[in-house]
């Protein structure tokens, strides 16, 4: 028995984007810090209303160690004021940093094949 | 596939009180996407102006990027300003003025020897501008520059009171049909951002998409031209063209959207 409701019929959600991006620093920083530091991006730029009417979000499970990149998410409609908070991100535990947007895509998986280089079975086999 | 050439009018290097030189923000540029960069240091004379000069074109040597010379005038009063636009406009092809004052916003905006006019509402209550400004700037070929730098530089109340400036700014740009850009005026590569990202700021201000895009590609492309004489990429027919597959690994600072991940930059720094 799963204890969750079933999933909102498609016409009833929103269309979801997700966001890659990089965060380019003299140093390296620490996963945790990158995540909180977005979060607070976004709701002081966004507003804790706006973040919530953008559906914003940040994506924990994904999450490029060696390139420091990662995945925000939003609806269709906010994208643009999703990666202006993101651009506005100037330090991240003291350590100046640049954080630029590598694209976006519908869905994590094809956003961890087109901006992560992971591999599915099908091109893994080519 | 859509190329598009970005062009940022306004960095500050180190020969003038910033903190990266020529060569990090020239290289920072090319990582980024940009096919120019203006440097843009504040007018202090000639002698300062002849080590910029120097410096660029010894840079330009080692880079793909074109770098521009510019100065930017920042002065107290329209006299002064234009003392200092007789002798600026013939050494330098871009020229901006500071904005603030009303003054200076004023008569920057009726002065065709202006190429950009920077964050007219700098420090102000209102926007900095009028409907009559917004006329002499699009009868004159001034435009008024979105100032990325003061937005990221600043918080909360003091960047929403900044933003809501800017966004009237915008409004009266486009009712008045007068050239808007948006520029980084980045004084440190940490500064800098990705085109795509200060499109999305002018798109925040209320542009729409094209006009947004145009801001960072179109718009500066046609100042350039003016002020240099060299042919600009033709945005509107970019998309008609048929490119060959190696165009895009022959010139890697047009950039691509759809390009997929964008190369390690981390390990290149």
């Amino acid at each position: 028995m799963i204890d969750r409701p079933l999933p909102l019929n498609p016409d009833l959600r929103d269309k979801r984007r997700y966001l890659a991006y990089q965060v380019l620093s003299k140093s390296k920083l620490d996963q945790v810090d990158i995540h909180n530091a977005v979060w607070h991006g976004l709701l002081n730029f966004l507003g804790e209303h706006g973040s919530a009417e953008c559906e914003a979000g940040v994506v924990k499970t994904v999450w490029d160690e060696a390139k420091q990149q990662g995945l925000v998410r939003c609806n269709h409609t906010s994208v643009e004021r999703v990666r202006t908070a993101l651009a506005l991100m100037q330090r991240i535990s003291d350590v100046p940093v640049l954080v630029r947007v590598l694209g976006v895509s519908g869905t994590v998986k094809a956003a961890q094949r087109k901006y992560f280089g992971e591999r599915d079975l099908a091109t893994f086999v080519q | 596939m859509i190329t598009i050439k970005f062009y940022d009018l306004c960095l500050r290097s180190n020969l003038c009180g910033g903190t990266s030189s020529v060569e990090e923000l020239a290289r920072y540029a090319e990582l980024l996407g940009y096919s120019g960069i203006v440097v843009c240091d504040v007018w202090q004379g000639p002698e300062k102006l002849a080590v910029l000069k120097a410096e660029l074109a010894r840079v330009q040597a080692q880079t793909k990027v074109e770098l521009l010379l510019g100065a930017e005038i920042a002065v107290n009063s329209p006299s002064e300003l234009s003392i200092a636009l007789d002798t600026v406009r013939q050494l330098v092809p871009i020229v901006a003025v500071s904005g603030g004052t009303f003054a200076i916003n004023q008569a920057s905006c009726n002065d065709p020897r202006v190429d950009l006019l920077l964050h007219p509402e700098l420090g102000r209550p209102d926007p900095g501008l009028d409907d009559a400004c917004i006329a002499a700037a699009a009868r004159n070929g001034v435009s008024i520059a979105l100032d990325f730098r003061q937005v990221l530089f600043s918080y909360r109340k003091q960047r929403s009171a900044l933003l809501q400036r800017m966004t009237a700014n915008v409004k009266l740009a486009i009712a008045g049909r007068a050239p808007l850009v948006v520029v980084s005026s980045a004084q440190s590569v940490w500064d800098m951002r990705d085109p795509r990202e200060l499109i999305a700021l002018a798109s925040v201000l209320g542009l729409d998409f094209a006009r947004s895009f145009a801001t960072l590609s179109d718009a500066p492309a046609r100042i350039v031209e003016r002020r240099t004489g060299k042919p600009s990429v033709d945005v509107e027919h970019a998309h008609d063209e048929e490119k060959p597959e190696t165009a895009q690994a022959q010139e890697p600072n047009k950039q691509s959207y759809d390009a997929g991940p964008m190369p390690d930059m981390a390990a290149k720094m």
